[in-house]
């Protein structure tokens, strides 16, 4: 097996007040191990110390105890920063800025050579649907908005690892959707990415393992097909039975097991359902001043 | 060096947007423009150069160093109170180059302004001069001069010599205390080293850092006794170290005031030597009475009068930098309210320094007796403090530079460059130093 992208070991932080009198206990024990090109999703109650946990990966919080390697190194190496792309979980961004200048700083201090820089921040801009903003600035931004110029400049280094606190939080049935898209293609590139969220569809769509924080600790964690198997739990599909069919194949089971089978209509999820609507009043209506429709992903990223 | 470029730029940008800038201009703008034109001046074109550098240009100063106070202060913390920290502090960025970046952006804007601010300060006084005054006042006022000062005098010993002599005539009486024999020979020694009378001399020595050059002036203010409208004759002489006369006036005659005489031709290459003026009445009762501190010194033209305010405002910008310095490094430790309190606590005791270093030296301000024992011990405690407090302003007292060019003294070279690399310079490493490493030590978590 090769390095760990990411790797921590018994991982403990405790938030203390100005007498150093312990006030919450954020993180207790925490042992990640992450392989490249996985995606591992980090859940739990608001609380749980998700966002503590990544504080603590991108040494902006110190710990109470335990070890934190980032590509084998100190997280506090400026070095590994350079690998790192980062979507924190409020985008607080420089309002006076508009979309094309912030991603422009955050490329700066990339050293992001100028030509280059301009060709990705066209692209990002392109990929999260905002290329249109022209000299707006980021204060006059919804929170969504805000929230997509967050995940273009969390990409614009191209980055190894990838960690994102709730990227969804704030964007829309299509924003989301994007997101989990990027999230996958990344990760087929070979990309690692850390994402932490309470929604779990989210989570359930991408995220190759999962682990449950509660109070700081790990309350449950591996892969996610192997945590979500129910024992002895089947299901059947069928497509376009007739009344006929169906009630044969009914009694035949009845006779079989010896009580009649659960039989409800197949739904589509929420989301399907929402995409398709909007897809349609785009196709209606035009574009609306908010977001547009989201572009492919970035070509540097492909 | 792309990321303290960045950082720069980055903080120019959002200072001149948020329009701190703008709001600076329109108000030096009209403390610039309107405040003057609302005093009314003397009349004079020195009354005009004294209200437009003293009080518009101070005014100007101390506005500045209240946006370097608080564009310093919040640099930092504003970012942590907004969250924007943490993503910032996850950029391949050194802390100690977003401190000193942000520390430039401040110190740019604010020298700039201040510049302007000298800029605007010159253009009306030059529109005075055409205003008020003939061309030949207007060249020596707008001159600025080097002054040369006597060695000055060491009364204990004057003191103790004198009473030595008294004793020898056995004329001090022995009820007499110690310490009122040494006040009365004190106010003795003092009053004879700044008088004359009529057939004798009185001596200033000098000792110079380089020799006499170019164009001089003796500038002496003085008062006689007597009311007699007759005026009194005497002369000055310029003796080198041998006690050889290598410059004499030609027989003057004084009254009251102040006398500007010129020192031609200079006796060059002396950088030790005498002054001496002797009163040539043949009548001692006739004397005269110099101003004791700075009632004789030697007066050298040194640059314009642009030129010296110009350096006058270098050196405020000076002050400045150490101000964004503590305000940079208060802000990245503390929130913003609490930077600006403890840089504006130094910007006060900057500005009273002087006070401070009077009550340290004078001792208690109370006067008589303290009403009851705990105010006499807070009296001492704040005393304390003081005292702790002076060795850290003393490297910032710096008078007032811009009294000193309305007098139309110049800035000297040890005053300017002294101050900006000997005492500044040290003192802006050592609160960087401190603000980079306690900054580098701290969590970034959204509570501060
Ligand atoms: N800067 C801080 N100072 C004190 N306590 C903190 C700080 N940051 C977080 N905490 C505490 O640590 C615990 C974990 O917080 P954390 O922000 O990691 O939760 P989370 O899982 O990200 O929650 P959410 O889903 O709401 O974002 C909470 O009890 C919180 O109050
Ligand atoms: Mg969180």
């Amino acid at each position: 097996m090769s390095d760990p992208i990411l790797s921590t070991e018994d991982l403990g932080k405790t938030f203390r007040d100005f007498w150093r009198r312990p006030r919450a206990r954020a993180v207790d024990s925490l042992s990640l191990s992450l392989e490249p090109g996985e995606v591992y999703g980090l859940l739990g109650p608001n609380g749980s110390g998700k966002s503590t946990s990544i504080k603590l990966i991108l040494g902006l919080l110190h710990p109470d105890k335990g070890r934190i390697r980032v590509f084998g190194k100190s997280p506090r190496d400026v070095k590994v920063k350079h690998r790192i792309g980062y979507l924190p979980e409020e985008s607080n961004l420089y309002p006076y800025l508009d979309a094309r200048e912030s991603l422009r700083f955050t490329a700066a201090l990339f050293g992001i050579d100028p030509e280059e820089r301009e060709w990705r921040i066209t692209q990002l801009l392109e990929m999260v649907g905002l290329s249109h903003t022209g000299r707006r600035r980021i204060g006059e931004f919804s929170k969504g908005m805000a929230r997509r110029i967050g995940l273009a400049q969390a990409l614009i280094n191209d980055p190894d690892l990838v960690i994102l606190d709730e990227p969804t939080s704030g964007l829309d049935p299509l924003g989301t959707r994007q997101v989990k898209d990027i999230i996958r293609s990344l990760a087929e590139r070979g990309k690692t990415v850390l994402l932490s969220s309470h929604l779990l569809a989210d989570v359930e769509d991408v995220c190759d393992r999962i682990c449950i924080l509660y109070g700081g600790i790990v309350r449950a964690e591996g892969p996610i097909r192997e945590l979500l198997q129910v024992a002895n739990h089947l299901q059947l599909q069928l497509e376009d039975l007739d009344p006929e069919k169906r009630n044969q194949l009914l009694n035949l089971l009845e006779d079989m097991l010896g009580k009649r089978p659960q039989l409800e209509p197949s739904r589509k999820d929420l989301e399907t359902f929402f995409l398709e609507v909007v897809a349609k009043a785009r196709e209606d209506s035009g574009e609306a001043s908010g977001t547009r429709k989201e572009g492919e992903l970035a070509e540097f990223l492909v | 060096m792309t990321a303290f470029k960045a950082i720069l730029i980055h903080h120019l940008r959002a200072m001149l947007r948020e329009k701190v800038a703008l709001c600076m201009l329109l108000l030096l703008a009209g403390l610039l423009m309107l405040l003057p034109s609302s005093l009314r001046d003397d009349g004079s074109l020195d009354g005009a150069l004294r209200l437009q550098t003293q009080y518009s240009m101070g005014l100007a100063t101390v506005l500045v160093a209240f946006m370097t106070l608080w564009c310093s202060a919040s640099a930092i913390s504003a970012d942590v109170a907004n969250k924007r920290l943490q993503h910032i502090l996850s950029l391949p960025l050194r802390r100690s180059i977003l401190w000193l970046g942000r520390w430039t952006a401040v110190i740019l804007l604010s020298s700039t302004l201040l510049f302007i601010s000298a800029g605007v300060t010159l253009f009306r006084i030059h529109r005075s001069v055409q205003r008020y005054s003939s061309q030949k006042e207007a060249a020596t006022l707008l001159r600025a001069r080097h002054l040369l000062f006597p060695e000055a005098r060491d009364y204990d010993q004057l003191a103790k010599e004198f009473i030595e002599i008294e004793r020898l005539k056995g004329s001090v009486p022995d009820e007499v205390s110690d310490e009122s024999l040494m006040q009365d020979a004190l106010a003795m020694a003092q009053a004879q080293s700044t008088s004359v009378r009529g057939g004798d001399s009185l001596d200033w020595n000098f000792q110079l850092e380089r020799p006499l050059r170019g164009i001089l002036h003796i500038e002496a203010t003085f008062d006689r006794s007597g009311i007699s409208a007759r005026q009194l004759p005497g002369s000055w002489q310029i003796l080198d170290e041998r006690g050889q006369e290598r410059w004499a006036s030609e027989e003057q005659v004084s009254g009251s005031g102040q006398v500007f005489i010129p020192v031609d031709p200079i006796p060059a290459d002396l950088t030790q030597f005498t002054l001496r003026y002797r009163n040539l009445s043949p009548d001692p009762a006739q004397v005269l009475f110099f101003q004791p501190g700075n009632g004789v010194r030697l007066v050298q033209p040194a640059g314009s009068f642009t030129w010296n305010l110009l350096r006058a405002t270098l050196l405020l910008c000076g002050l400045l930098a150490l101000l964004a310095a503590l305000g940079m490094s208060a802000g990245a430790l503390f929130s913003l309210p609490v930077a600006c309190y403890v840089t504006a606590m130094l910007l006060l005791l900057e500005l009273a320094s002087g006070t401070l270093e009077r009550a340290v030296s004078e001792g208690s301000t109370l006067v008589g007796d303290a009403p009851n024992q705990w105010v006499e011990r807070l009296d001492q405690l704040t005393i304390g403090t003081y005292k702790l407090l002076l060795p850290i302003l003393q490297p910032l007292n710096i008078g007032n530079p811009l009294a000193q060019v309305a007098e139309g003294i110049w800035i000297s070279n040890r005053l300017l460059w002294g101050s900006l690399f000997l005492r500044f310079t040290p003192l802006f490493c050592l609160l960087a130093l401190i603000g980079i490493l306690l900054f580098s030590r701290r969590e970034v978590a959204s509570q501060s």
